[in-house]
């Protein structure tokens, strides 16, 4: 009966843990989109790392700061509108870290006001459990198409 | 709470959460399926519907303003549109009532046979529980592209 009551334990904490990073994902959109960069930034560990075409950054603060100030603003209509959709997470769990991969992909309102997709990619995360919650440990954007190399490692 | 109360309450979260991403998927299928009587039903009975000026309450209303979209805001014949959902976020408010919110893109079949995103907009949702199952309380669509 112990072992049974444990394992419902561990099961129920691997699905609420999906939960929670699938989540993180989203909320990972929604604030960039919305370009709460404050908000955006919590989504990250205290020594997370962010790093993607617009450059790279570690920690929360110097993330959000280096987004401010090279990150182009959102503006709706008439401006170009940014959307990003953002797939389900491919996890995989281990304890409290687990890695992910994600397909995203940025629709913008382009030319005769319709939407247009304008890039495609994926994120490589690395996520951690800190201080009960899961965070980004570091995410790394790429670019598929048009192909884009990041520069740096 | 004992510990099976926990259990019991954190299995009943993470299968409230499921419910209702498959009632979005359920939601384009019936759409896209045309088949308005599957879709209406996953209203709840004081449901609404809401796109722009475009309003109805209850799921005879809600039947009746869908089936007029046909070849208007739909398309006439099954296969020519489809709704693509993501981004879903759900927050659970209580035992019975949620809320969400959706990006939508609706694709049509274009010239040469080629898909064509004609629309992309979101949902924001109000879930509440009937009759054992999650339903939209409201389901608000506003067009984010067009703009105009």
């Amino acid at each position: 009966v112990g072992e049974s009551v444990e394992s419902v334990e561990e099961r129920l904490r691997r699905l609420e843990d999906r939960e929670e990073i699938r989540r993180l994902t989203q909320e990972y959109r929604r604030q960039l989109d919305a370009r709460d960069l404050e908000a955006y930034s919590q989504l990250f560990a205290s020594d997370g790392e962010w790093r993607g075409g617009t450059g790279y950054g570690r920690g929360p603060a110097a993330i959000r700061d280096m987004l401010a100030g090279r990150l182009p603003g959102n503006p709706g209509p008439p401006g170009p509108t940014s959307w990003h959709l953002v797939s389900d997470p491919e996890i995989e769990l281990d304890g409290d870290q687990a890695t992910g991969t994600v397909t995203w992909a940025l629709i913008q309102r382009g030319d005769g006001d319709a939407p247009v997709l304008r890039l495609l990619g994926h994120y490589q995360d690395t996520y951690r459990r800190e201080n009960g919650r899961w965070r980004f440990q570091r995410r790394v954007a790429h670019t598929d198409i048009p192909h884009r190399e990041l520069s740096g490692s | 709470m004992t510990r099976a109360e926990g259990v019991e309450a954190r299995l009943r979260r993470l299968e409230d959460i499921e419910e209702i991403r498959q009632l979005f998927t359920d939601y384009a299928a019936a759409l896209d399926g045309k088949d308005f009587a599957a879709y209406a039903d996953l209203f709840a009975r004081e449901g609404e519907f809401v796109a722009g000026a475009i309003r109805a309450k209850g799921r005879a209303e809600i039947r009746a303003l869908v089936e007029g979209m046909l070849g208007g805001l739909l398309g006439a014949e099954l296969g020519q549109d489809f709704h693509v959902i993501a981004n879903p976020l759900i927050e659970l408010e209580s035992a019975d009532r949620a809320r969400a919110q959706l990006t939508w893109l609706y694709v049509v079949r274009g010239p040469g046979d080629q898909p064509v995103l004609a629309k992309l907009g979101h949902y924001d949702d109000v879930l509440v529980r009937e009759d054992g199952r999650w339903r939209f309380l409201t389901r608000s669509a506003p067009t984010d592209i067009p703009a105009m």
